[in-house]
């Protein structure tokens, strides 16, 4: 098709914009099917998603536009298309892109714009003004460049403010650590005084009694604190394996029945919890802290103390409730019991004989992350308390493939 | 008579340690797990001086001598803070909340038997017994 073209060059801009709209869709679906390919080689990649086929045919048609609109206008001062490429920031770093990424990204859309105008200025034929084609060409790649730039902002802001939530997470992690330490490490230096008075053998033995508690505790720290490191750390490679998970529960139950019995509490563990495929110990580690937990605080005003794990067949995924009938927990503390050092019961200690730094629920929620399942919590205060653990529908074993 | 200290703290074995060793210096000690009742125990008791741990449970340590420094039975009573955080912010909210001084834990137990002593002193208070002396 040949146009009729002047020294102007808008006719030539307006025609391109006009075949640029024209192609939107098909010039988006070429942009994605080279990203899946590229995404095919780099297997670690993360493959962009359906979102981006909403916002990718937008983006062209803005440019579309903007080719058309006069020169003097920025396509930055188009506040919907920026928030389009900044919504495509958001999105990659959800789904974990790197800056690198999407720069290759953008290139590719270079790419593919490069080529929609070469054809496009052949079919112009040789009528066509060229420096009106170079003048379009380069104004679709500085509106390019703009959106890429907003995106690539987005992403970056993105990503440092998630650093800056780390690091603020970690500072008040070694202020809770060193509190933490100082707790049992006073008890110590305290008794370590109290030891030179003259005191009965009653009371030596009690206080020797405190001293080694107290060590215990700061040991406990220690194994709690490099275990919490090593669940933060992104798994390298799977410790995955088929688990049943009747037999970790029906293990994690003897592991505890000595402190169980003390309490009078009983262990029921259903018979058809789900098979999945997960890191064995990750769940050990989760069923031991709630299972220890529910012990501890089991309520001895109670005639039967209870604590269940049973499957929840009410959803789709792989899923399973620990329940128990013991003293619940307050509303005001539910929202930040998964908090580390986070303890709710502390002035029942002495009665309950329950000690224990706050960690326990944090490692829950870290296994469950690692294990990208989730934990949440219901409880009513004086009647039970009901731990929700679930696991992606991936996870779930098929019935045909269980393995011991 | 000796002096008598309300201990506050929601660590047991350290109310524990602490009672021990007060007790054997010579003081009579009552104790307290979060401050609700360390506000109660204040105001039936009322005793000489109250060692406050800042992070309780129930509320900040600061708070509970906001409620004793308002009522006229208690807003006497020399308070002493003990904290496990030793940042240079909180400790200066600390010290305008009405506390003699602030004890870092873990806290050097002669150092808080000598700052029980002079806060006795100073405030003209009952002197713990002899017993102190026994301890070397």
């Amino acid at each position: 098709m040949t146009e009729v073209l002047t020294d102007d060059h808008s006719p030539i801009l307006t025609h391109f914009a006009r075949k640029l709209a024209d192609s939107h869709r098909e010039l988006a679906a070429v942009w994605l099917t080279r990203l899946d390919a590229l995404l095919a080689v780099d297997a670690s990649g993360v493959f962009p998603g359906h979102q981006l086929l909403d916002h990718i045919p937008d983006l062209i048609l803005e440019i579309a536009a903007y080719l058309a609109a006069p020169s003097t206008l920025e396509i930055a001062s188009n506040t919907a298309v920026m928030a389009k490429a900044e919504e495509l920031g958001l999105l990659r770093f959800e789904q974990q892109a790197s800056v690198h990424q999407v720069l290759r990204e953008y290139q590719i859309f270079h790419d593919v714009l490069d080529e929609f105008f070469q054809v496009e200025t052949v079919a112009l034929g040789v009528a066509a003004n060229p420096a009106a084609a170079v003048k379009a060409l380069v104004r679709a790649h500085q509106a390019i460049r703009v959106l890429e730039q907003q995106t690539v902002d987005a992403l970056v802001r993105r990503y440092t403010e998630a650093i800056e939530r780390q690091n603020s997470r970690l500072r008040g992690f070694s202020r809770m650590v060193s509190h933490e330490i100082r707790q049992p490490l006073g008890v110590l230096q305290t008794l370590a005084t109290a030891l030179r008075v003259d005191g009965d053998e009653a009371a030596r033995a009690r206080l020797l009694q405190l001293m080694g508690r107290n060590v215990e505790r700061l040991g406990e720290l220690s194994t709690k604190l490099e275990l919490l490191a090593r669940l933060t750390r992104r798994p390298d490679g799977p410790g995955e394996q088929h688990v049943l998970m009747t037999n970790i529960a029906r293990d994690v139950a003897a592991q505890l029945a000595e402190m169980a019995d003390a309490r009078g509490v009983a262990i029921v563990v259903d018979d058809d919890l789900p098979a999945i495929t997960a890191d064995a110990g990750r769940i050990e580690l989760v069923l031991v802290n709630l299972l220890a937990n529910a012990i501890k605080y089991s309520d001895p005003d109670k005639d039967t103390r209870v604590v269940r794990i049973e499957r929840d067949r009410s959803l789709p995924q792989p899923a399973i409730r620990v329940h128990d009938n013991g003293i619940g927990i307050p509303a005001g503390k539910l929202p930040v019991i998964f908090d580390q050092f986070v303890r709710v019961h502390t002035h029942l200690d002495a009665e309950l004989q329950a000690h224990g730094m706050g960690l326990g629920l944090s490692i829950v929620r870290e296994c469950m992350d690692a294990m990208d399942g989730t934990v949440t919590v219901e409880s009513r205060e004086g009647i039970d308390t009901t731990f929700h653990l679930r696991w992606p529908a991936s996870a779930l074993v098929p019935p045909s493939g269980k393995q011991g | 008579m000796p002096a008598k200290v309300l201990l506050v703290d929601d660590y047991a074995d350290s109310l524990e340690a602490w009672s021990f060793l007060l007790t054997a210096s010579g003081f009579v000690v009552c104790t307290a797990g979060d401050g609700m009742s360390a506000i109660a125990l204040a105001t039936s008791e009322l005793p000489d001086v109250v060692v406050l741990d800042l992070n309780l449970p129930d509320m900040h340590g600061t708070e509970i001598a906001r409620h004793l420094k308002a009522h006229s039975l208690t807003q006497g009573i020399p308070l002493l803070a003990m904290t496990g955080q030793s940042d240079a912010v909180d400790l200066d909210r600390v010290r305008v909340s009405g506390f003699e001084s602030v004890l870092i834990k873990p806290c050097d137990p002669d150092a808080l038997l000598t700052e029980l002593r002079r806060v006795c002193a100073a405030t003209g208070q009952r002197e713990p017994t002899a017993e102190a002396e026994r301890i070397g």
